[in-house]
């Protein structure tokens, strides 16, 4: 559907916050995360209070690094897993500029860069503050079992990366810029499977990719590079198989971000990482990285959300899936 | 003695084992499991047979949650003989009112004296 992406015309990165935990530095990417905290309650009285922290500091860092300062930016986009998006709006509360919340679970954080740039671009702005965390523990006690409560943990289940990234965007031109961007679909094929989210988001992920490049008049051979947010292993197989089915073999240039933040035999994870924090990281850390150096030029970014909620599933619903795709490119 | 100690691992191993098999195979999550077990400890004592597995493993058939189905049922079948039909409500927590207040009790001390990790 032609309505589903957009262009960017002038739409580039300024600065990127991003703070992990100690188990995504000692992970395969762990050189790529400059801040990391010791412990999961980063010195708070609740793993909470330690997620609205998590996001505070990582748009703290964004805003010392960038060239806006704090009483500069426009405007904020940004959501979490949390309920009623507390952590987001609770790590705002010093800030003057105006904020829209949202949620599209894992995949909230490149929404909230579409958002930010769409606004930006109709409202011919100069910058705009994207962001978004995740944390181990309160999803945890969110979505499944407090971790207290000691429950088997499937093979096929993923870990929520523990971690805040933020990023300003600005009008004026720089290294990376977000040149294009396709909103998804609702996907939903008819799972209830929530022990295995991979394998219904690997559905959506399939759909935006093939609508991005149909939307744009582009073939796989385009980009350098294909990103997808958390499907983990299980995911991933099933997005790799069906999409050479449907005559796209992007087996040699995809990366997941799930599969690829922690070491699966070291640290004890079954599926891999998940979480909206999971595919900021890894994007804005060592695929942005590897773009400076100039080793991918045309980076696709497809982040995966499982519309679920508890009371859903509880309900024996099934499961729909959403994902939305950004373009980064070396300009 | 020693032949005891092995008795009540294997009860208790198998009774854990079988909830494991159903865990790994089925779309329940460990609520259903544990609610399940309750039931089944229950279903066992009503037949009598849940006496008689814990002749057999001691403390492996006592420590398992089925134990606390089948001392809920003790409770209601020694109401019954008591009260009547009354006795079926009275019952249910005569015998294991203790545990449950035990368990609350300690899992408040728990909380106030740790705090949870990941």
């Amino acid at each position: 559907m032609k309505s589903q992406s957009v262009k960017f015309n002038n739409i580039y990165i300024d600065s990127i916050g991003i703070i992990v935990s100690k188990k995504e530095k000692l992970g395969p990417l762990g050189m790529y995360f400059n801040h990391y905290i010791d412990d999961y309650y980063f010195q708070c009285k609740s793993f909470e209070k330690a997620q609205i922290k998590l996001s505070n500091e990582a748009i703290k860092l964004a805003i010392s690094h960038s060239i806006y300062k704090e009483n500069e930016i426009s405007i904020a986009f940004g959501g979490d897993l949390s309920n009623q998006l507390y952590s987001s709006t609770a790590s705002l509360k010093q800030y003057d500029f105006p904020f829209v919340g949202l949620y599209a679970a894992c995949a909230s954080g490149i929404l909230s860069i579409i958002l930010a740039s769409l606004y930006m671009q109709g409202c011919d702005l100069n910058n705009a503050l994207a962001f978004t965390s995740s944390h181990v523990c309160v999803s945890q006690r969110q979505f499944r079992y407090p971790n207290e409560y000691a429950s088997l943990i499937k093979d096929s289940m993923t870990s929520t990366v523990t971690g805040g990234c933020a990023v300003i965007l600005t009008n004026m031109k720089k290294q990376i810029r977000i040149s294009k961007c396709t909103i998804g679909r609702i996907i939903d094929v008819l799972s209830k499977n929530v022990n295995d989210m991979g394998t219904c988001m690997a559905f959506s992920a399939i759909d935006t990719l093939i609508n991005h490049l149909n939307n744009n008049n582009e073939s796989i051979n385009d980009y350098d590079l294909f990103v997808t947010g958390d499907l983990g292993d299980i995911g991933s197989k099933v997005f790799i198989d069906v999409l050479k089915e449907k005559g796209y073999d992007i087996i040699s240039k995809h990366i997941d971000c799930g599969s690829a933040i922690y070491d699966k035999e070291k640290q004890d994870i079954k599926a891999g990482g998940s979480g909206p924090a999971c595919v900021m990281c890894v994007t804005f850390s060592y695929i942005i990285n590897q773009m400076m150096k100039k080793i991918y030029k045309k980076v696709l970014v497809i982040a995966t959300g499982s519309l679920h909620s508890q009371i859903s599933y509880q309900q024996k619903e099934t499961i729909p899936c959403i994902a939305h795709a950004i373009v980064l490119e070396v300009t | 003695m020693f032949l005891s100690f092995i008795l009540a691992f294997l009860v208790c191993g198998i009774i854990c084992a079988l909830a494991e098999i159903i865990i790994v195979n089925s779309k329940l999550t460990p609520g259903h499991v544990t609610s399940l077990f309750v039931v089944f400890g229950t279903i066992l004592e009503f037949f009598n047979i849940y006496d008689k597995i814990k002749k057999i493993g001691g403390m492996g058939a006592i420590l398992p949650i089925c134990s606390f189905g089948s001392t809920i049922m003790k409770g209601v079948k020694e109401g019954v003989i008591k009260e009547g039909f009354i006795g079926i409500f009275k019952g249910v927590f005569s015998s294991c009112g203790v545990l449950i207040a035990l368990a609350i009790f300690l899992a408040f001390l728990s909380s106030i004296i740790f705090k949870a990790k990941s």
